[in-house]
């Protein structure tokens, strides 16, 4: 049995009076893919945000609940954000590269989090990072080019190349493949199953067949609550509520 | 109907023609009554002479260029560091709530008359500079402190625009990658933002050097190249205002000049706004 590394107790958010999540309870291993489903507005990307406390940003939220990364509370009022930020990476939907070029993209959060770093060592991990994200041998001619003039397949890897280059403990990816052809889904699928033996991995998204390959653990959000969660297989061959089943045989959502 | 229509256009058109119009008249009338006092007196010695004496033919307006250029610094000494601050707050640090209530009472500094300004500068700030500093009290000092307070308003908005219209994603992409707000701010927000946060100091500028009415109040007027910021010193714009009224002949022509010569340092402020503002 692996470690817990996150794990969420009687978590409910508000948004003004809306209420997002309501009583959530899941666990997250150590190492593992977690998959995340549900129909639009059930509660997902906000948990996700509640992860790396991004909630933060909005005005006119109200959290209840525990949330224990590694046996700490996160959600305690003066916990360091910046740093929990630091360990839990995030991967948004629409490929977000800042406007500079593909070295100095990866090279942003190294270069924040202040550590005496020599040149060669920044270039390595830069260098590491794209290889990683299998994205090095796209670029590796043109690092100081503007991110932007990438494919959108390619941001998207650059986005979680840049993620990896923060050495996260946890990478929080939001729908990663949303806007993505099939070749670099499956390329991307294909990164996270090579990084989930350092990383433990959440992974949103409303292909339900993306869970169903990629994912270790999956849990199944409906109307802000957690409908069923279990291993992936059996989950997809027996599920236990018949929403999850109406869901995943695409009778709704 | 489609003659209705048509009407409507070419009214729609005159109207904005006539706008142009008064622009280019405008600009031609200060050229005919301004160039040939600056032919006759030879172009260099018109910009790079320092004897101002029209009524017995020296007209060298060096002084009051440098003058008016000292000043526009001198504002931008004062107000960008200020302007600045008070946008990046705004923008990225305060509740949207107060940003909304807070923008539209520094534009109301913008409505303020100029001969309020003056006013103020002349009753208050005046005689602060003459008993702690020395000098006149009307200086170079005080003309740029008041300068400076009246560009806030045209800096601090349109650096607020800039900010604003650097995507979020950008901010959220920043803050997921460990950055606290305060480094997104100076790492991704003004260099993001750089372009519009110049063009606004540069409309700032234009602002600083066409001012004319604080600026006679404060700045003391004497005729003469400053050589600190406690002398009095008269710019461009007041050297117009001041002689003006009692002007004839060629003192009147060198007036126009003097205008002439302001028309193309805004021109080339205005040019330069748009041209960094287009460039994104």
């Amino acid at each position: 049995m692996l470690p817990v590394k996150i794990q969420v107790r009687e978590l409910t958010f508000h948004y003004g009076s809306h209420c997002a999540i309501q009583g959530l309870n899941l666990d997250i291993y150590q190492g593992e893919i977690l998959g995340l489903m549900g129909p639009a507005k059930s509660g997902k990307t906000t948990f996700l945000r509640v992860l790396n406390r991004m909630c933060d940003l909005i005005p006119n939220v109200r959290i209840q609940g525990s949330v224990r990364l590694d046996d700490e509370e996160i959600l305690a009022p003066h916990y360091d954000v910046d740093s929990l930020r630091r360990r839990i990476g995030m991967v948004f939907a629409k490929p977000v590269p800042l406007p500079r070029s593909i070295y100095e993209n990866l090279a942003f959060a190294p270069r924040l989090q202040k550590k005496p770093q020599h040149r060669d060592d920044l270039a390595e991990l830069v260098e590491n990072s794209l290889k990683a994200a299998q994205l090095w041998d796209e670029v590796k001619d043109r690092l100081h080019d503007s991110a932007l003039k990438l494919s959108g397949g390619q941001q998207q890897r650059l986005c979680l190349a840049r993620t990896l280059a923060m050495a996260p403990e946890v990478i929080l990816l939001d729908e990663p493949t949303s806007g993505l052809d099939p070749i670099s889904t499956a390329r991307i699928e294909e990164t996270l199953t090579a990084l989930k033996k350092d990383f433990t991995i959440v992974l949103v998204s409303n292909n339900t067949k993306q869970i169903a390959r990629c994912s270790d653990k999956v849990a199944f959000l409906l109307m802000s609550r957690l409908v069923e969660y279990g291993v992936t297989p059996e989950v997809f061959m027996v599920p236990k509520q018949k929403e999850t089943d109406d869901y995943i045989s695409g009778r709704f959502g | 109907m489609l003659t209705r229509e048509k009407l409507i256009e070419k009214a729609l058109l005159l109207l904005a023609l006539s706008a142009i119009g008064s622009l280019a008249l405008i600009t031609i009338f200060i050229f005919l009554e301004g160039l040939p006092i600056i032919l006759k007196t030879g172009l260099s010695h018109f910009i790079f002479g320092a004897h101002w004496a029209p009524t017995k033919g020296h007209f060298g307006i060096l002084a009051m260029i440098l003058s008016s250029l000292y000043v526009t610094l001198g504002a931008l000494i004062f107000g960008v560091p200020l302007a600045l601050g008070c946008a990046i707050v705004l923008a990225e640090f305060a509740p949207p709530s107060l940003t909304r209530i807070l923008k539209p009472t520094i534009e109301l500094l913008a409505g303020i008359p100029s001969v309020v300004y003056g006013f103020l500068g002349v009753i208050l700030l005046v005689p602060l500079i003459r008993t702690y500093l020395g000098g006149p009290g009307l200086s170079l000092l005080a003309a740029s402190l008041i300068l400076g307070i009246m560009i806030l308003p045209t800096v601090i908005s349109i650096s607020i625009d800039a900010m604003h219209a650097v995507p979020t994603l950008y901010r959220e992409g920043s803050i997921a990658l460990g950055a606290t707000q305060w480094q997104t701010v100076r790492k991704l927000v003004l260099p993001a933002a750089r372009s519009g946060i110049i063009t606004a100091i540069i409309l700032g500028m234009g602002r600083a050097i066409g001012e004319t009415m604080a600026v006679i109040m404060v700045a003391g007027n004497a005729l003469s190249i400053p050589t600190s910021i406690l002398d009095s010193v008269r710019t461009l714009t007041a050297n117009i205002a001041l002689e003006l009224g009692y002007a004839s002949g060629a003192h009147r022509e060198a007036l126009f000049a003097t205008g002439i010569v302001l028309f193309i340092i805004i021109m080339i402020l205005n040019t330069a706004a748009t041209l960094i503002a287009g460039r994104r």
